[in-house]
């Protein structure tokens, strides 16, 4: 539905003629000719006269099929016009049943239309033409069907169509109404009105100036986007009125100017930022980005110098880096994109102030290969902003910043030291730390850095377990550092030492211990974010370091750490084995803070942690060793067996020690294996020293066992003539590590074996000079007497207390014997009755061995005496010199008696062993000293000796003792005594025949009486 | 006038009593010195006199008992006095009293008295005749010229259940059966004045037909007399006493051979006595002792010797081991 007039009255009806003005539009003002009601807008074409009789086709109809959309109006007059204006007209008349002819008039308001013009479709009158529209827009008809009218100016027509009387400053109204062949006269019409004074502009026209834009406007034009408001110039029309009389564009200013330089060029490397200098002398440090990183782990920023707002459009950066290497091996022209090997690159119009650095070309080199140890650059830098008003940009100038890549310290030695000979004196086989060798450990650390050594402010020091470990995930990576508690992986022990001053250094502990088996960050193990912290390295399991230190000097451009592991000294299976040593000093760069910007906190890397070459390997364990057995194979050889066993470096050397307190000096022999040097077979035993000082080296009172090595091993030992205490056997196993144990260690009894030689008597008197130390043992009724012990000394021993209390002696210490006091004049009387007897009553005899005399026999002789076998009778053997009892002495039968009287030395040996017992029925007596000598060799069996009769050994112008036994039974000491002593009463009542009788009196006071 | 006269006789009192003072003191200092120059010669006197005894035993001890009592000096008791001959006064005459004895001149060897000889000679006489002259006239010690009351004596008589027996340490004192019935008897032996030094070993010996029984555990005995001495441990029977201190060996029967007594570090001072309730079990053992004493200046001192007939053997062969010097054993 088109536009809706409200037309003269309310019912829509046409009424006829009434005053356009009457036709109130919804806002559209229209006026036809007549004052009609109609619901369609009429277009300019209007819907013309309706026919009365038949209409035959309308307006509508006619116009059907001709391009209704076609404006018909070409130029229509409207508006205002003055009298000196031309007023052209231009209609496309059309209609579908063909024109007939044209009419074009003129109306005043509120007179009939004037007719200017009659046209055909060939001529026309007045001043029209007629122009025929091509055909085919009337396709089924040969009549023209579309027709321009035109007339060139009705002013004149105007004019000449008012008389004196007239207006001409009237409004005025043109029909063209259409006749067709057939059908209703359809037509346009067009209203405008004619002044009366020139309203148009004067000429020449007033030019619009700049400020006619008004304020922030110009007529420049800034650009398509900027177009504003027109801007008009007035002048004073025909009319005196003020009149727009020129327009011009105007335009919004174009704001953007060119902008300043970006500022603060920042350099961000795996986290840290650097701000570049941009002063071409100074150029910015910057840290070795870890290998292995993406490729947007190091971007460049700047700070743009932004224009306010509203001033420019889409700012953008241009990044053009012009990256040098190391010497200037890329150096190039300025602006070469690429560089010599894809170093360089221009990230130009980029939206973000931020950039990766590296170019996007093919073949481009990663910010890891660009930015390499000593390597410099230059990025260039500039912002740009588009125009507001147009898509021009605006460049600043640009920024340069430098910078050149910190280079790393270099570590030129490692040494690995310790005192491998422990206080054992164990030398540990080469690069091998154990318990007590090279525990502590020294690893000594010199390197220096091309940036200056007082870059250096720290080093890392990793234990990496051979096969087990790797610090492939851990190295190229940068952790944090803090005090916070840590947990240490055995086979990746790692330990930072940070720089103090004053030559010292603190620990930081690689936290790594998880189940990613990822190093999480190095901590201090502090109580507090002020605390040091401790020394200790530790995982979960158990400690690791009991003490990492470190101290670090400056020799020139040196630096010089020597770090110091003290490993526990408890057992431990944590770190064993084959250990690589990595180690990598710190610099300022990689081991810093970060700025609050980038988040604070410090950090380590550990891209410069390598393999030092160096190796140690380590082990914790003890050595074991087991089934150890001592077995006596004869009286003076022992065999000791054992089992070497070591789960960590292997057994090294074995140490065998045999002590004894009680027989200091005493050589024992190894003769399986033997060194084949008596000097090392043959030792000195010792007493049992503290145990520290078991198994030491070089071996005291002991040997280094041959072979020391293997698992299962054995030692035959010939304890010669050891004859007292108890000969102790230690084992000392050292494995590789000098790491040791040696049996008895944990309070388990060493293999040993008893050596006491000791005597047995009984009945009769026993008596000492000096002290008595046999060590009699529990065996059968035997003890050291059964009647009176008696000593000069202070001690007696050892005297068993046997159930039977009638078989036990009484003891008597320091006591006075007479016939000890008076022992020489006690033998010289003996001697004088002995040679009144053999000079009175004894007979003289041949054959030491029978005596048929009633009142005895004596055998004498000058020089010494050897006697032995069985004899009957009572016999005295007497000898000027020594007696050697040679073979055993049997009585015949108990009515039988020997008295062995020497004025020298009396020996009991009979030089060869029975395995039994020697016997001797006899009483013997010896000026000087009685010998129970050995009848073997020392490293042989002896027999044991019985002697059924008395032992009296005066010790005159003799050796002290007067008494000794030499008879050693060996490992069957403890088993037998080596000599027997039985009393016999007969010897007491036969003495009388070869000694007399005692006529010794005593006197004594009785009586005293003073006045 | 007065005043002057007062102080001169203050002066008179104080004198005086200076001088009774000073003569008191010189009184007592002369008292001391007395003294001490009487207890001087009464200890050069006891000296004399047990060297004199000393002297007498020593020289009798030269010869044997054998020798004494082939020379029948048992019982008997010599005396030596200052001797002159022919100077004694009659023997019956009241006056003097002294008795000399006549001396059988084939007996003892004393001279023949005559004349009436004054003093004594028979101890110088017997040592004559047992063959060890000794002439006690002369002595320079306790001379018999120098007090007319210096005596020396000299006797041998059987001991009895009273007199004391000495063991000197390690020394063995042994009483033999020989034909003596031992059968049910006892032998009390009562030891002197016992202190915790002493021990005493009591062994008895037994024959075993013609020859000498085996030891047996039960054939010795250990006494000592206190407890107190820690020296003495082990298996001591003890037989406390302070005066005396016996022990007695019942029910002794005739296979013992003999009983030795040693005494262990210190002289052990004993008597005996050989009895039984019932039966005959007296004997004295055949001992004898030989008294010698001197009386010089009125000190008395003597000496005696106690020698048993019957002897044994040395105590050495009771030792079953016996080592004259040093230490022994292991170390």
């Amino acid at each position: 539905m088109g536009t809706t007039y409200k037309c003269c009255s309310e019912t829509d009806k046409w009424v006829g003629i009434c005053d356009p003005e009457d036709c109130i539009t919804d806002g559209k003002t229209v006026w036809i000719s007549a004052c009609q009601c109609t619901t369609e807008d009429p277009g300019p074409g209007g819907p013309g006269d309706p026919d009365p009789i038949y209409p035959g086709p309308s307006c509508n109809e006619q116009q059907n099929l001709i391009d209704p959309l076609k404006p018909r109006w070409l130029v229509i007059p409207q508006g205002e016009y003055y009298s000196t204006s031309v007023i052209p007209m231009k209609y496309i008349a059309g209609t579908n049943t063909g024109v007939k002819e044209i009419s074009v008039q003129l109306r005043r308001y509120g007179t009939p239309h004037l007719e200017i013009c009659r046209c055909s479709t060939k001529s026309c009158t007045g001043e029209c033409t007629v122009e025929i529209v091509n055909r085919e827009q009337c396709p089924n008809w040969d009549d023209i069907c579309n027709i321009i009218i035109s007339h060139p100016d009705l002013m004149p027509v105007m004019k000449a169509n008012t008389g004196p009387n007239q207006n001409l400053f009237i409004p005025w109204h043109l029909r063209v109404d259409v006749i067709p062949k057939w059908g209703s006269t359809c037509g346009a019409d067009a209203k405008y009105e004619v002044k009366d004074c020139d309203s148009s502009c004067p000429t020449p026209r007033c030019t619009v100036k700049e400020q006619d834009c008004g304020t922030g406007f110009t007529l420049q034009n800034t650009g398509p986007y900027c177009l504003a408001h027109k801007a008009t110039c007035k002048q004073v029309n025909g009319c005196g009125k003020e009149i727009d009389c020129n327009e011009a564009q105007c335009y919004g200013p174009e704001k953007n100017t060119n902008p300043q330089p970006p500022t603060t060029p920042k350099l961000k490397i795996d986290g840290y930022t650097y701000t570049l200098s941009t002063n071409e002398n100074n150029w910015t440090r910057v840290r070795k980005p870890l290998p292995g990183k993406p490729e947007d782990a190091v971007k460049f920023s700047v700070t743009p110098q932004t224009p306010p707002s509203g001033t420019y459009r889409n700012p953008l950066f241009d990044f053009t880096a012009e990256n040098m290497g190391v010497g200037n091996e890329w150096y190039d022209e300025w602006g070469n994109c690429v560089g010599v090997a894809g170093e360089d690159f221009c990230n130009h119009n980029r939206q973000s102030n931020t950039t990766d650095f590296h170019g996007e070309h093919a073949g481009h080199k990663s910010p890891v290969e660009i930015l390499k140890e000593g390597a410099a650059g230059i990025i260039a830098t500039r912002y740009h902003t588009q125009n507001i008003c147009n898509d021009d940009r605006k460049h600043s100038g640009y920024m340069h910043s430098r910078y050149q890549v910190d280079r790393l310290p270099v570590v030129e030695s490692v040494e690995i030291t310790g005192n491998d000979t422990t206080l054992k004196g164990c030398k540990a086989t080469a690069k091998f730390t154990g318990l007590d060798a090279n525990n502590p450990l020294t690893i000594t650390v010199t390197g220096s850095d091309p940036d200056g050594v007082n870059d250096i402010n720290g080093l890392s020091v990793w234990l990496v377990k051979r096969g087990v470990g790797d610090l492939s995930n851990d190295i190229d990576e940068y952790r944090g550092m803090g005090s916070g508690l840590t947990t240490t992986n055995p086979n990746e022990i790692g330990m930072h030492f940070e720089f103090l001053e004053r030559n010292q250094a603190h620990l930081y502990k690689a936290n790594n211990e998880n189940s990613a088996n990822r190093l999480a960050g190095w901590g201090r193990d502090a109580d507090n974010s002020q605390s040091l912290g401790t020394n200790k390295v530790q995982s979960s399991q158990g400690l690791l370091i009991e003490a990492a230190t470190a101290t670090h000097r400056t020799e020139g451009n040196k630096k010089i750490v020597t770090v110091t592991l003290q490993f526990p000294k408890q057992e431990s299976q944590l770190i064993m084995g084959e250990y690589d040593v990595y180690v990598g000093f710190s610099d300022i760069f990689t081991k810093s803070k970060r700025s609050a910007e980038d988040g604070g906190g410090k950090y380590l890397d550990s891209q410069n942690v390598k393999n030092s070459g160096k190796n140690w390997s380590f082990d914790f364990v003890k050595p074991k060793i087991e089934n150890t057995k001592l077995q006596t194979l004869e009286q003076k050889v022992q065999k000791l067996s054992w089992k070497n066993t070591d789960t960590g470096s292997g057994p090294m050397n074995t140490v065998i020690n045999a002590y004894n307190n009680d027989s200091i000096g005493t050589e024992i022999l190894r003769t399986i294996p033997s060194a084949g040097n008596d000097d090392l077979d043959r030792i000195k035993l010792q007493e049992v020293p503290g145990r520290t000082s078991i198994g030491n080296m070089p071996v005291s009172s002991g040997w280094k066992h041959i072979p020391d090595n293997v698992e299962v091993t054995s030692m035959t030992v010939n304890t010669l003539d050891l004859a007292a205490g108890n000969l102790r056997f230690y084992i000392t196993l050292y494995d590789k590590a000098c790491n040791y144990k040696h049996t008895g260690e944990e309070g388990e009894p060493p293999p040993e074996q008893n050596y006491d030689r000791w005597l047995s008597t009984k009945g009769g008197i026993f008596y000492s000079q000096g002290r008595v130390n046999y060590k009699t043992k529990d065996i059968a009724d035997f003890n050291l007497g059964t009647e009176l012990l008696s000593t000069g000394g202070t001690s007696i021993g050892t005297v068993r207390q046997l159930a039977d209390d009638n078989k036990n002696p009484a003891i008597a210490k320091n006591i006075i014997d007479t016939n000890q006091q008076n022992r020489t004049s006690l033998f010289e009387e003996l001697d004088r009755k002995l040679k009144n007897s053999m000079s009175k009553d004894l007979e003289k005899i041949t054959n030491p061995l029978a005596c048929n005399n009633l009142k005895g026999c004596y055998f004498s002789s000058e020089n010494d005496i050897n006697i032995g076998g069985t004899y009957s009778g009572k016999i005295l053997i007497y000898s000027e010199k020594d007696i050697t009892i040679t073979g055993e002495l049997k009585a015949t039968s108990n009515n039988d008696a020997m008295f062995i009287f020497s004025k020298g030395n009396i020996v009991v040996n009979d030089g060869r062993v029975s395995n039994s017992t020697d016997r001797i029925d006899a009483f013997l007596m010896a000026k000087g000293r009685i010998t129970i000598a050995q009848d073997a060799d020392a490293n042989k069996n002896h027999d044991q000796v019985l002697i059924v009769g008395g032992l009296t050994a005066f010790g005159i112008d003799g050796g002290s003792p007067a008494f000794i036994l030499e008879r050693n039974l060996g490992a069957e000491n403890p088993l037998r005594p080596a000599l027997i002593l039985n009393y016999h009463p007969k010897y007491t009542k036969f003495a009388e025949l070869f000694f007399g009788v005692d006529t010794s009196v005593h006197k004594r006071e009785v009586g005293f009486k003073p006045l | 006038m007065t005043t002057k006269n007062h102080y001169k006789a203050q002066a008179l009192a104080i004198i005086m009593i200076i001088l009774i003072i000073s003569s008191m003191i010189g009184f007592a200092v002369l008292s001391r010195s007395q003294k001490a120059k009487r207890t001087a010669i009464q200890e050069r006197n006891s000296a004399e006199a047990y060297q004199v005894a000393d002297m007498i035993l020593d020289n009798l001890l030269l010869s044997t008992l054998e020798d004494w009592l082939s020379k029948g000096m048992i019982g008997k008791t010599y005396t030596e006095t200052q001797f002159e001959s022919g100077q004694g006064n009659d023997p019956q005459d009241p006056v003097t009293g002294k008795l000399i004895k006549t001396i059988n001149a084939q007996d003892g060897g004393m001279e023949i008295q005559r004349d009436y000889d004054k003093g004594s000679r028979e101890i110088t006489v017997l040592t004559g005749s047992l063959g060890n002259p000794l002439n006690l006239q002369n002595l320079n010690i306790c001379s018999l010229r120098e007090h007319a009351q210096n005596e020396y004596r000299l006797s041998l008589t059987e001991i009895t259940s009273q007199d004391i027996i000495t063991i000197k340490p390690g020394q063995t004192f042994t009483f033999l059966r020989e034909d003596r019935n031992f059968e049910g008897c006892n032998l009390q032996i009562s030891v002197i004045n016992p202190n915790n030094q002493q021990g005493l070993v009591v062994n008895k010996i037994y024959h075993d037909g013609n020859g000498i029984k085996d030891y047996d555990y039960s054939d010795t005995t250990s006494y000592k007399f206190s407890t107190s001495n820690t020296n003495f441990t082990g298996n001591w029977e003890l037989k406390e006493g302070s005066s005396y201190s016996h022990i007695v060996l019942h029910d002794l029967n005739n296979t013992i051979s003999a009983i030795g007594l040693t005494a262990v570090n210190e002289e052990v001072n004993f008597s005996f006595s050989f009895g039984a309730a019932f039966g005959s079990c007296s004997s004295n053992f055949n001992v004898y002792k030989l008294k010698a004493s001197a009386n010089c200046g009125g000190t008395y001192r003597a000496k005696e010797v106690v020698i048993p007939a019957e002897r044994y053997t040395h105590s050495i062969f009771n030792y079953v081991f016996f080592n004259g010097l040093g230490n022994i054993g292991t170390n």
